[in-house]
């Protein structure tokens, strides 16, 4: 892994980014089991039925389904790991930070000042583990912190209607 | 006080109520009219009605009695809502009230108002009169202004002058800018050439390939698929050449102080002014062929213009320098002159290496298109040169274009930061120079893959409100801490002061 990932014992990055929660690992291996069993719910029908599907060329088709097939669960029994030891999220006074992917790496930077609108979302898993995501929208799109601590999540949501609050008070 | 009402009272003075012009009433019965018997039409020719029996019929009193009840309910309808629809304009804030089945009451404060914008349809000359559209600095309902009033026109210019005095902060006089002289000459020759070689370079091959497609089917083939092909040149590229010259014949673009106003139109006419503190981005486009011409064409991103056509044009398709030097004096705020920084050569094999990446699959999918194609056989020498020109297309022509656009894009892609903006350099064979507000941006985004990682290479997006939505425009590939440079600019600014919100107010 890269220097830029790595952390203290604090559980913090050089430059002082946050690490995810390790129950997220969790969150994301369930999620990505409900994948793997709908995927395996469209690929098993097609292999059954793959004389009527591909019909001559049925060890071809096979083939390329099985490929695809794996490759995917290969990825997602991989990705939750990569995606946990790379994502980092970091709270100024003015601005927000996140950096995150598996193979292509982003670095997002939204300005406090441009947020609109502080949302906290659970979905089922999340709710089932104490997690929460917290998506932060501006006139151009949205970011998330995702796989965040319940409260950790509610705090830092209201920290940042707090600040838009603060600044739209002082525009009026 | 009514749409007839030969004087508008002017903002500021006192609160007062206008209705639309009642001519609105006979708009709204005609376009509903023509949509019903569309709707008929169509549904005869699917259900294959003999029509000529509905003819018969027509004189049937009983179809002429249903046809006067229903014309009957659409005036009363069209009336009514016209009574009930009432524009208040108080000091502060315009109010629209409509206490029909659906209450409407919406609140626009007049500091919140990007433009109010001029169109004049057909309608609107037979009966002398100009619609107003108001529209606020917002990513929501960006293509559909807030508000729309109709008015006789000398009552809705002096209303304009007064609310547009309001929001660019200098006194507007209609007959002042009736004689304003355009900063550019654009013929309506221009406007032609435009319409035809504006448009993206893919979407003219798909056109102009769907023409040839169906000219060669007629004339060599047996006509099979002519259709699907000229629907395809008709909407691709016949109906958005037309829509262009349309909409921007007699074309007039200025600036007053800091307010730019671009005027144009064949049948119906648009006027458009906006603060130059509304817009967000510049852009210089340069279509493929229009670059072989040594063409160009300027583009602002303003929100809140109400228009579905697009960036509003500042400038049709003119000489590179011609265009450089209009847009030198209209948005002088948004140039810069600075060394040309291109893509440092560590970015070349980043961006080559992706291009064979595409490369290998397309080869791979042209060499199993073969293979399956050969196993098989061909049921006739058809079929044989069909397969063989898709492999042509898809292992030979296809890879070569990749990797030229990729050795392009390489040596036209430049970032540069100014001042106040930044400009993208983008494009292989269609090219285009952004330039960005920082104060604009809302989100950036410094991405890399694999490959760019290993040479310390990203790109960068930057996310905007734009006047379609939320945009996003990207970079070429750099060194990733010149592209972090951008987050870092858009914050100092946000932190020493030189950004103020009330600027852009």
């Amino acid at each position: 892994m890269n220097e830029e990932f790595a952390v203290d014992e604090n559980g913090l990055t050089a430059d002082g980014y946050h690490v995810l929660d390790p129950k997220s690992k969790t969150s994301m291996y369930l999620g990505n089991l409900i994948k793997c069993a709908l995927l395996s719910a469209l690929v098993v029908p097609v292999l059954v039925f793959s004389d009527d599907i591909f019909a001559d060329q049925r060890a071809t088709g096979c083939a390329v389904v099985i490929a695809f097939y794996v490759i995917a669960l290969i990825y997602l029994m991989i990705t939750p790991q990569v995606f946990y030891r790379r994502y980092r999220y970091r709270l100024d006074d003015d601005k927000v930070e996140v950096r995150r992917g598996v193979f292509f790496v982003t670095h997002t930077l939204v300005p406090i000042e441009r947020v609109h609108q502080v949302q906290v979302r659970k979905g089922p898993i999340n709710k089932m583990l104490g997690l929460a995501d917290v998506q932060i929208t501006t006139a151009g799109g949205a970011a998330s912190l995702e796989f965040l601590d319940e409260s950790t999540a509610e705090s830092i949501a209201a920290r940042l209607n707090e600040c838009v609050v603060k600044l739209l008070k002082e525009r009026d | 006080m009514d749409g007839e009402t030969p004087e508008a009272p002017r903002i500021g003075e006192e609160t007062f109520v206008l209705r639309n012009h009642p001519s609105v009433i006979f708009g709204n019965v005609v376009k509903t009219i023509v949509f019903f018997l569309l709707v008929i039409l169509v549904n005869s020719a699917n259900m294959d009605v003999d029509l000529s029996k509905g003819r018969e019929k027509l004189g049937d009193y009983r179809i002429i009695l249903i046809a006067v009840a229903i014309l009957i309910w659409l005036v009363i309808l069209f009336w009514r809502r016209w009574k009930l629809t009432t524009y208040t304009f108080s000091p502060t804030e315009l109010t629209v009230r409509r206490n029909t089945l659906y209450k409407k009451d919406v609140h626009i404060q007049y500091s919140r108002l990007a433009s109010v914008n001029v169109r004049r349809t057909v309608l609107n000359h037979v009966f002398g009169t100009t619609e107003l559209l108001f529209n606020v600095n917002s990513s929501v309902n960006f293509n559909a202004a807030e508000a729309r009033l109709v008015l006789k026109s000398p009552e809705a210019d002096k209303l304009r002058e007064s609310i547009s005095t309001r929001i660019f902060a200098r006194e507007m006089r209609m007959e002042e800018e009736e004689v304003k002289e355009t900063l550019v000459k654009v013929s309506n020759g221009d406007i032609i050439l435009h319409g035809l070689f504006g448009q993206p370079t893919a979407q003219s091959i798909v056109g102009i390939a769907s023409l040839v497609y169906s000219l060669a089917t007629i004339f060599f083939g047996d006509g099979t698929g002519v259709a699907p092909a000229l629907v395809l040149f008709v909407f691709s590229y016949a109906v958005p050449w037309v829509r262009t010259i349309m909409r921007y014949y007699n074309y007039r673009v200025y600036r007053v102080d800091d307010t730019i106003t671009v005027e144009s139109g064949l049948i119906n006419n648009y006027r458009s002014s906006f603060n130059i503190n509304k817009v967000n981005s510049v852009r210089i486009r340069q279509p493929l062929l229009a670059r072989f011409m040594g063409k160009a064409l300027l583009e602002a991103e303003v929100i809140g213009l109400a228009d579905s056509e697009g960036l509003p044009l500042l400038c049709p398709l003119k000489g590179k320098d011609i265009v450089m030097n209009l847009a030198h004096q209209l948005v002088p705020e948004f140039l810069f002159d600075v060394e040309h920084w291109g893509q440092p050569r560590k970015a070349l094999i980043p961006t080559v290496m992706y291009k064979v990446i595409l490369s290998c699959i397309f080869i791979g999918i042209g060499a199993f298109t073969l293979i399956t194609a050969e196993t098989a056989g061909y049921e006739d020498d058809v079929s044989r040169y069909l397969v063989y020109g898709l492999v042509i297309s898809l292992a030979a022509v296809i890879p070569t274009l990749l990797m030229i656009h990729g050795i392009l894009a390489h040596g036209n892609r430049e970032f540069i930061m100014g001042d106040d903006t930044f400009a993208f350099v983008i494009g292989a064979y269609d090219r285009e120079t952004d330039f960005i507000r920082y104060d604009k941006v809302q989100k950036t985004d410094v991405r890399n893959g694999p490959i760019q990682r290993r040479f310390g290479v990203a790109e960068c997006r930057v996310s905007m409100m734009s006047s379609s939505g939320a945009k996003v425009i990207s970079s070429g590939i750099f060194m990733r801490e010149d592209l972090e440079r951008i987050g870092d600019e858009i914050m100092s600014r946000i932190r020493d002061g030189r950004y103020d919100y009330r600027r852009y107010l």
